[in-house]
């Protein structure tokens, strides 16, 4: 039992990790242009059908065709900002909403057509295989996608700390018009928080890729354990989305080991609730202030 | 006849700072009370609080003799309390007429005649033709005079209304003043926060005068905004420990 | 202490102008109605007038935050009517708005660092800024890594005066700088504008506090409806103040 146990924990954070870096594009989004991205997980998809095609299709190491992945995301999130998103900053909540339920709707269906639906199983190629510790056994392509989500929620976590730009991100997310007061251009950071969430989800399309066969239309269930993740975590910290992310990651795996499976979600729920009527402040605060 | 809203010593701190510090008021019926004061004297938490928005920490408020003070706006509103904003808060997605009926929906009686009743309050300001324009498009003073009869929906005892005077056009501005006189002769009170102090005493039948949380001033309108000390608040502090001003 | 320490400006402050200048919020909304005014370097000129008079609008526009309709604003020979906050910013022209205007979830540092974003591209000068602001005002030093929406009304004033002039702006303009405060702080932020004034640079204060702006200005401007109401020396004003008020309350 100690050893399922154990097994699970393990398990939890490695998954937990992988939640996490999957999340974090949205807890950006979300937190920072106060965006509610329902087309996060459409780019999770794409990020993780543009993966299998390189690595599957073109035969791509998969660790280097990650990079490729999150640079298109880079760029097609330049684009959709340019496109759709400046015009909807002044329109409603719904308006927004809408757009960016299209936009997943759009994405979806090219998904589709392009991939179909059949269940797609990412060619590990060196990363198959599992690590053998004798009282643990983690698959290889497992560790491999949550060490990059640490890393990566690690170094997001620094940069938004440490460097004046992510101390000007935070400052604009905080209250717009003081930061445009002391010379920021609003509109290119945005432009460029933006961007880099979009890198992010499709980031987190490859780890996804990495961990489980997916299929075009898994990414409504990915949605919504993304926004458990964000709500969970608040918004602001990418300490906190990886802590959170390895929450629900361990709790989903040790209750699974104890539990029939069933209960799985109502235990994950349920431990939402409590968090959020202890903290009583639900998705961290999203008023926007100005001057 | 007890008051139709009053309050006593009332009182209301924000992160230590007094914003609200014993003011008692009396409302009598059919009184219009104008309550002036410079920014920061707690005249918009003094309304906040006389319509059940926010809590008070001290103090009681009574309408119409029921003691309400710690209830929620609900309770307040089905005692007679309506409120207007600075900023209108119409249902921006919604026509003028369902505006109207939003204040009742959940009260009996026939749709029917709560839509007569909503035409003619429409008709009262002028917005007759607008019944069916959603209120996003009716202009910023429009929303004002709707969000006024949207108020009257529920034949208030008194109206609580914030800046209705500002940032709109001189004839909207004679519209709402006519009105507000004319729904006062049938007995209703009202409570107005402006700073368009001239146009205010004009129309109040009683002003109140607020400095830094307290009421320093009230009774007549000319008497008031002739009071020193209500000079003396407009002036703001000047140094501490210099004496005479020139 | 050198110019450098206290970060005082080096150059001579540009007068600056609001030219017949017509503003407003929405579409048919008339919020200022030529208003022309003219702020002199190492001067204080205050702009008074009752609630809703338009003195924070003109603030806006002279900040870059509202484009005006129809007229211009002017930094000594330039005009700068076309020109965004942060391009304002660049040309030494510094706004210090009303209430609180910290970065709440950020430290004071960072408060202080974001103040000198336009000089990123030059770290040495950046960390000379804020150590200079560390100078003028020593009692930041000790709340420097607290984050600035725990601090007092007092020390959240400070943190906002020392990112006001971290650049070295030549230009000032100060929004009802006494509002929510205690009158013991009140007195130094006044005091902080007078010494300001002495080191030259060109001031615009706007305040509802009509005993404390009279006694520090030296040009006086007041605003009534949207227009240009009187205007004129300290002295004009100085001794009339109870007449002005009542003017106000009578309009």
């Amino acid at each position: 039992m100690l050893e399922q146990l154990l097994q699970a924990g393990v398990n939890g954070i490695l998954l937990g990790g992988v939640y996490g870096g999957f999340a974090v594009g949205l807890s950006l989004i979300l937190g920072v242009l106060r965006i509610v991205n329902i087309a996060h997980s459409a780019v999770l998809i794409i990020g993780a059908l543009g993966y299998w095609q390189l690595v599957n299709g073109l035969g791509l190491d998969p660790l280097l065709a990650i990079v490729p992945i999150v640079l298109l995301g880079y760029l097609l999130g330049l684009g959709v900002q340019r496109g759709v998103a400046h015009y909807l900053r002044r329109e409603s909540d719904t308006t927004v909403l809408l757009a960016f339920f299209g936009l997943m709707v759009v994405i979806e269906t090219i998904a589709i057509i392009v991939w179909t639906t059949d269940t797609k199983t990412l060619d590990l190629h060196y990363l198959g295989g599992v690590l053998d510790l004798g009282f643990l056994r983690v698959p290889v392509a497992r560790v491999v996608a949550a060490g990059l989500s640490f890393a990566l929620l690690v170094a997001l976590h620094l940069f938004l700390t440490r460097t004046l730009t992510g101390s000007a991100i935070r400052g604009l997310s905080s209250n717009r018009d003081v930061a445009e007061m002391v010379g920021i251009d609003g509109n290119r950071l945005s432009r460029h928080v933006f961007a880099m969430s979009i890198a992010f989800s499709a980031f987190g399309g490859t780890a996804l890729a990495l961990v489980v066969p997916f299929t075009p239309q898994d990414h409504l269930r990915w949605l919504a354990w993304a926004f458990l993740v964000v709500i969970l975590g608040g918004l602001g910290s990418a300490l906190r989305t990886l802590v959170a992310g390895v929450v629900i990651g361990v709790v989903e795996s040790v209750v699974g080991v104890l539990l029939p499976f069933q209960y799985t979600y109502l235990v994950l729920y349920g431990l939402l609730a409590v968090v959020l009527l202890v903290r009583n402040q639900g998705l961290g605060g999203l008023k926007a202030r100005s001057l | 006849m007890s008051p139709m809203i009053e309050s006593s010593a009332l009182a209301k701190s924000f992160g230590g700072v007094a914003a609200v510090d014993g003011v008692s008021l009396r409302v009598e019926a059919a009184t219009i009370m104008g309550l002036i004061g410079p920014n920061g004297s707690g005249k918009t938490t003094t309304l906040n609080l006389l319509n059940g928005a926010i809590k008070p920490d001290a103090g009681e408020i009574r309408v119409d003799g029921v003691s309400l003070a710690g209830r929620a706006s609900s309770a307040f509103v089905r005692a007679g309390v309506a409120r207007t904003f600075q900023n209108p808060r119409t249902f921006t997605t919604i026509t003028a007429l369902d505006n109207l009926l939003v204040p009742v929906l959940h009260r009996g009686g026939s749709r029917r005649r709560w839509r007569e009743k909503g035409q003619e309050l429409l008709d009262f300001v002028g917005l007759g033709a607008h019944r069916d324009t959603p209120a996003s498009e009716l202009s910023g003073g429009q929303q004002k005079l709707l969000e006024f009869v949207r108020a009257l929906m529920t034949d208030p005892k008194v109206v609580l209304m914030d800046e209705p005077f500002a940032g709109v056009h001189p004839s909207v501005k004679e519209v709402m003043r006519d009105r507000i006189q004319e729904v006062n002769r049938s007995g209703t009170s009202f409570v107005i926060v402006s700073h368009e102090i001239p146009d205010l005493t004009r129309l109040s039948t009683v002003v109140v005068c607020m400095s830094d949380g307290r009421v320093i001033a009230q009774g007549a309108p000319d008497h008031v905004t002739g009071d020193p000390a209500v000079i003396e608040a407009y002036l703001g502090h000047g140094k501490a420990g210099r004496g005479e001003r020139g | 202490m050198t110019a450098t320490q206290t970060g005082t400006t080096q150059r001579s402050s540009p007068e600056l102008r609001l030219e017949q200048v017509t503003a407003g919020y929405f579409a048919n909304d008339v919020v200022l109605d030529q208003v022309s005014l003219r702020v002199r370097p190492g001067a204080v000129t205050a702009v008074l007038g009752p609630n809703g008079s338009g003195k924070s609008t003109t603030l806006r526009v002279l900040s870059g935050f509202l484009a005006p309709r129809s007229g211009r604003v002017l930094l000594g020979e330039e005009d700068i009517t076309a020109l965004r906050v942060g391009e304002r910013l660049h040309r030494g022209v510094s706004l210090l708005p009303q209430g609180r205007s910290v970065f709440p979830e950020l430290t004071v540092l960072e408060n202080l660092r974001l103040g000198a974003w336009t000089l990123r591209h030059d770290r040495a000068a950046m960390n000379g800024a804020v150590e200079a602001m560390l100078e003028r005002y020593p009692s930041l030093r000790a709340f420097r890594d607290k984050p600035a929406g725990s601090l007092s009304g007092g020390q959240a004033r400070l943190v906002e005066f020392a990112r006001l002039l971290i650049t070295r702006p030549a230009v000032l303009l100060i929004d009802e700088p006494s509002v929510g405060l205690a009158p013991v702080l009140v007195d130094e932020v006044y005091d902080e504008i007078i010494r300001l004034k002495q080191e030259g640079r060109t001031i615009l204060l706007v305040d509802q506090n009509v005993q404390a702006a009279i006694e520090i200005a030296d040009e006086v401007y007041t605003l009534a409806y949207g227009r240009n109401h009187l205007e004129g020396g300290r002295d004009r004003f100085e001794g009339q103040l109870d007449e002005l008020i009542r003017g106000w309350l009578s309009l």
